[in-house]
């Protein structure tokens, strides 16, 4: 069973629920496509949880079955992913949405460059070096691009100074 | 067919800064495709945001020609490292890898790159005549024909989509929820803003995209990257192939670049399928079959012609139709979206300059290649081996960059990390976000036309039962939807055990 899928299927429930519950209060002509949306966003969204449900019961039929018949044997575990990597891409998002909030009042360059040395230190794969160069260069290139050629108005130094 | 359109389209890309954006959008698309892990379509997405300032010639022009550069590059990771760059060129993998092992990684590349830049110019060509002919068909529709249509692309999208066809469709229908957020046009009422001004004009389109494909994408490189230094095969013999081995190939290249053109017509269906389908033609029409999967040079000009052949195929129902039949196609109709042209029938007349424009972009695109490929595939060598931690945060840093460029707001920056983490949490459960871009980009389109066919047919369901189009596309979108119930597997099943029992 894939958990992930599970929750989809009832974060869409969830989601075509509160859509109609919304549109209720719509005038008929502007409700009338959320509704129908809503509705098959809520029918998908239980087949897929029904699909997952089904998958569960056979999943522990054969697991059933297969211990009968190996007592001994422990090869039915579920496929896990490194914890750590999964803490690293958590760490990685965290800092993105700290980094967005940020770039006003701290400035693209020292945002940029505080949020690319956290996240390549959070990851611990990339040399010290390769880091700084690389840094430096996407930095240089998105400041030539996006500040100089297309006028971003975003301030480049810190602006509580 | 107005011709004079044609031409106005031919004269827009032969100026020297487009060029020169073609050039540098196949260079780019080149470098994006050959690392593994990136895709045309983030590289699309991360790039919208850069066409804003430009005319649309311009950016479509280079949006156009990194797709095409993209659909080469994979095939140089997949012959030097053993992993596609993209999932296109997988089936490359097979024949590619074996040949560069055996010191022939630059013939496997140069045919790569001969038989892609002869798919791609033969869907340019395809594009060319068959979508203004495919045009002047649509025009005849009238908004009953037009909602069946959105219809008929959600659903064969959503049921042709990766993972199982409920997933698919559910991305779609999310997608089309999604596009019902904000100002409702006909009666000016405020849907699903929860009072947040910055919702009324709606998701902003480029904003979804950039979370739903380059996000997910970033955070799938950072949760496989183990500082492993990646090895790359040398590239010892010569890049250009013989006259004589590409008179050989024409067979195989010119069959796989049909392949790649019908494959790419049908919405949903990508390079992938593609490469997959004319690898497996090359096989059959192999003399010896048994050289195929040890270094059949056939093994790497099939997969790489049909995949850069999808390019046009697919653009053909994105400019006839307003379908897009990719998730790269989806971007490159939002960039005609951002420069203020909505799909739909009109693109090809009362837009028409630059919609011919795009198409002339492709064809061009596809000599840009042949001259880019063979300067700088070498050099892409060095590309595929920056650490896939380090592209991870440059991807995040542009993402957040380009999401701010649009609006220069922030709540457009949060609202792409909302999408970013939600395509992650698809990309677990296995659902593709690509119908869910085609369901934002549709769903003005099918609830525009479904308000029109209402006034028409005095506020009854029958209209759609008037137009004889309008029912046969509805009735292939019902069977769509159908064949993804567990009731037709189960009328499978009984066809199968009837003629058992008989």
């Amino acid at each position: 069973m894939n958990t992930s899928r599970l929750v989809l299927g009832i974060f869409g429930v969830g989601i075509s629920v509160v859509f109609s519950i919304d549109a209720a209060g719509y005038p008929d002509q502007a409700a009338q496509m959320p509704l129908i949306y809503s509705m098959a966003v809520a029918l998908l969204s239980l087949g897929i949880v029904a699909q997952e449900l089904v998958s569960l019961r056979r999943h522990r039929t054969v697991a059933v079955e297969s211990r009968d018949a190996h007592l001994n044997d422990d090869t039915n575990g579920d496929k896990s992913e490194a914890p750590g990597r999964l803490l690293a891409v958590f760490i990685t998002f965290v800092l993105a949405i700290i980094y967005a909030a940020i770039i006003n009042y701290a400035g693209y360059l020292l945002s940029t460059v505080a949020f690319m040395l956290a996240a390549l230190w959070v990851t611990r794969t990339v040399s010290v070096a390769f880091s700084l160069i690389g840094i430096a260069a996407v930095v240089a290139v998105i400041c030539i691009v996006f500040i100089a050629f297309l006028g971003l108005p975003i301030p480049l130094l810190p602006t509580f100074f | 067919m107005d011709t004079s359109l044609i031409v106005v389209g031919l004269v827009n890309v032969i100026t020297l800064t487009n060029i020169s954006l073609i050039l540098g959008g196949t260079l780019l698309g080149l470098f994006v495709g050959a690392m593994p892990g990136l895709s045309a379509t983030m590289a699309l997405a991360l790039l919208l945001p850069l066409t804003y300032n430009m005319d649309p010639a311009s950016g479509l022009s280079m949006l156009a020609a990194l797709y095409v550069g993209a659909s080469y590059g994979g095939s140089i990771s997949a012959i030097l490292l053993r992993t596609p760059g993209t999932p296109s060129a997988a089936a490359t993998v097979l024949d590619g890898y074996p040949l560069s092992r055996q010191g022939q990684a630059g013939r496997a590349l140069g045919v790569s790159l001969f038989a892609s830049f002869a798919g791609g110019l033969m869907s340019g060509l395809a594009l060319l005549t068959v979508a203004p002919l495919l045009g002047v068909v649509v025009l005849e529709f009238g908004p009953v024909e037009m909602f069946a249509i959105a219809v008929l692309g959600i659903t064969i999208i959503g049921s042709l989509a990766q993972g199982s066809m409920i997933s698919g469709l559910l991305s779609g229908a999310l997608g089309l929820l999604v596009s019902a957020v904000g100002m409702d046009f006909l009666t000016g009422t405020p849907r699903m803003t929860f009072g947040q001004i910055n919702l009324f004009s709606g998701v902003e389109f480029v904003v979804a995209l950039i979370g739903l494909f380059s996000i997910p994408q970033a955070l799938r490189l950072i949760e496989k990257s183990n500082g492993a230094a990646k090895i790359a095969s040398k590239i010892a013999d010569r890049l250009i192939p013989s006259f004589r081995e590409l008179k050989q190939l024409m067979p195989n290249i010119l069959r796989s670049g049909c392949i790649g053109i019908i494959v790419g017509v049908i919405p949903g269906t990508g390079g992938d399928t593609a490469s997959w389908f004319a690898y497996n033609e090359a096989k059959r029409f192999a003399k010896d079959k048994s050289r195929f999967g040890k270094g059949d040079i056939a093994g790497v000009a099939a997969p790489e012609s049909a995949n850069n052949a999808v390019v046009g195929g697919a653009l053909i129902p994105t400019i006839a139709l307003g379908i897009p039949g990719s998730s790269s196609t989806a971007i490159l109709l939002g960039a005609l979206m951002v420069q203020g042209i909505l799909p739909g029938p009109n693109l090809l007349t009362d837009y028409g300059d630059v919609t011919y424009t795009l198409i002339w972009a492709v064809i061009f695109a596809n000599v840009g290649l042949l001259l880019v490929g063979l300067m700088f595939t070498k050099a892409c060598v060095s590309v595929t081996k920056v650490p896939d931690a380090f592209v991870a945060c440059t991807i995040i840093t542009l993402c957040i960059i380009g999401s701010f460029a649009i609006n220069n707001s922030i709540f457009d920056v949060g609202l792409m990390l909302g999408f970013g983490l939600f395509g992650y949490w698809l990309s677990k459960a296995g659902v593709s976000p690509a119908p869910m871009v085609i369901g934002l980009i549709l769903g003005p389109v099918m609830e525009n036309s479904f308000h029109q066919s209402m006034l028409i047919g005095n506020h009854s369901f029958a209209v759609f039962l008037d137009s004889p189009i309008a029912i046969v596309l509805l009735f292939i979108a019902t069977l769509s939807v159908f064949q993804a119930t567990p009731l037709f597997g189960w009328i499978k099943t009984l066809r199968r055990q009837r003629p058992a029992k008989n």
